[in-house]
């Protein structure tokens, strides 16, 4: 019963009526909730204050070509933003709807722990051919409209900019498209960044597109709350 | 055709390299849920309530701040619904003799697929 009024009601997340927190999660907010799979998840930081990263995400080097530090912006016009933001984000365009939070990892990553209240598409689905079944759900779970038979001078007036034609290509209608807030291992993983890049290849508005950089190592390194999403626990 | 395959040959193989690397990495990662994950919050429906219960025969006023005060879950999930659908979660509220939260948790799910 109750996941019905869920997947009625989409990603919802409420500030949080809280308890006091010791490490807040800024100089606003103790914590947050967020829905992540029809379960109320709290976002919150570990309030331990002698815990450390260990493991995987403490690691220091890795591999250059493959796991190179990232530059600080993916892609012209697509803003790079901190956890404050993503936090906002939750706050903000996810709860209504209006946002997708994205992890771009492949699913060897993603079965491991993810960022509450985010959706799983891979960087390689973006990257797929343009008619791919897999690519087209995709696009059109974050709002965009697949055109056909678009005549050449609609097209011709849409390039000049007039109807909408901004956020309008051959194949896709953007102009209702969420706002994708992508985010994958941290800033030496380039598989946002290739998400990104696929995406305005495919001509999705960079305006409608943030990239979080920090990923999951700054989301470990503070010690916020991550969820194991339901299917890799079966 | 050749000069095709010339050019994306080597793109393939990096886009492959680059994907089994990946894997290999991600071979090493451990479950990564936080200590922090393990205190979350229940689902806002199965929030304890101890002893506060929703009395019957409130206002619509009334109705809406207890249930905001004391059942901020319901009381987001019943603001999301259309004015129709919040003045049929009353009116249930109303016509249940005892009222209840469980009442109008029932309400709000149903009247939500309205």
């Amino acid at each position: 019963m109750f996941w019905r009024i869920v997947v009625s009601l989409g990603c919802l997340l409420v500030s949080s009526m809280t308890w006091a927190n010791n490490v807040k999660l800024d100089a606003k907010r103790d914590s947050l909730l967020v829905i992540d799979q029809g379960q109320v998840i709290t976002v919150q930081r570990i309030q331990d204050l002698s815990n450390e990263v260990t493991g995987f995400y403490a690691r220091t080097s890795r591999p250059c070509p493959h796991f190179c530090i990232q530059p600080h912006t993916a892609a012209p016009g697509v803003e790079t933003v901190s956890e404050i933001e993503v936090f906002d984000f939750m706050e903000g365009p996810l709860a209504r709807g209006e946002g997708v939070l994205i992890d771009n990892r492949l699913e060897s990553f993603y079965r491991k722990g993810t960022i509450p209240g985010s959706i799983h598409i891979p960087f390689t689905v973006f990257e797929k051919d343009p008619s791919d079944p897999e690519l087209v759900a995709a696009l059109e779970s974050l709002g965009a409209i697949k055109r056909d038979g678009v005549s050449g001078v609609t097209r011709m007036i849409e390039r000049i900019g007039l109807f909408g034609g901004r956020y309008k290509t051959d194949n896709w209608d953007f102009s209702r498209v969420k706002t994708v807030l992508m985010w994958c291992n941290g800033p030496w993983c380039d598989q946002s960044p290739h998400a990104i890049r696929a995406l305005l290849d495919l001509g999705f508005p960079a305006d409608r597109i943030l990239y979080y950089r920090g990923g999951m190592q700054m989301w470990q390194l503070f010690g916020l709350t991550t969820v194991v999403p339901t299917s890799a626990e079966n | 055709m050749f000069f095709a395959l010339l050019w994306t040959a080597p793109l393939l193989a990096a886009e492959a390299d680059y994907l089994r690397a990946l894997e290999q990495e991600a071979v090493g990662e451990p479950v990564v849920e936080s200590p922090a994950a393990s205190v979350s919050a229940p689902s806002f429906f199965d929030m304890p309530v101890d002893d506060v219960e929703l009395d019957p025969g409130l206002s619509k006023e009334e109705f809406e701040a207890r249930l905001k005060s004391d059942f901020y879950g319901s009381y987001v999930f019943y603001s999301r619904l259309s004015a129709a659908a919040r003045a049929r979660v009353y009116a249930d509220y109303q016509n249940s003799p005892d009222g209840g939260i469980e009442v109008v948790r029932d309400a709000i799910i149903r009247h939500a697929a309205d």
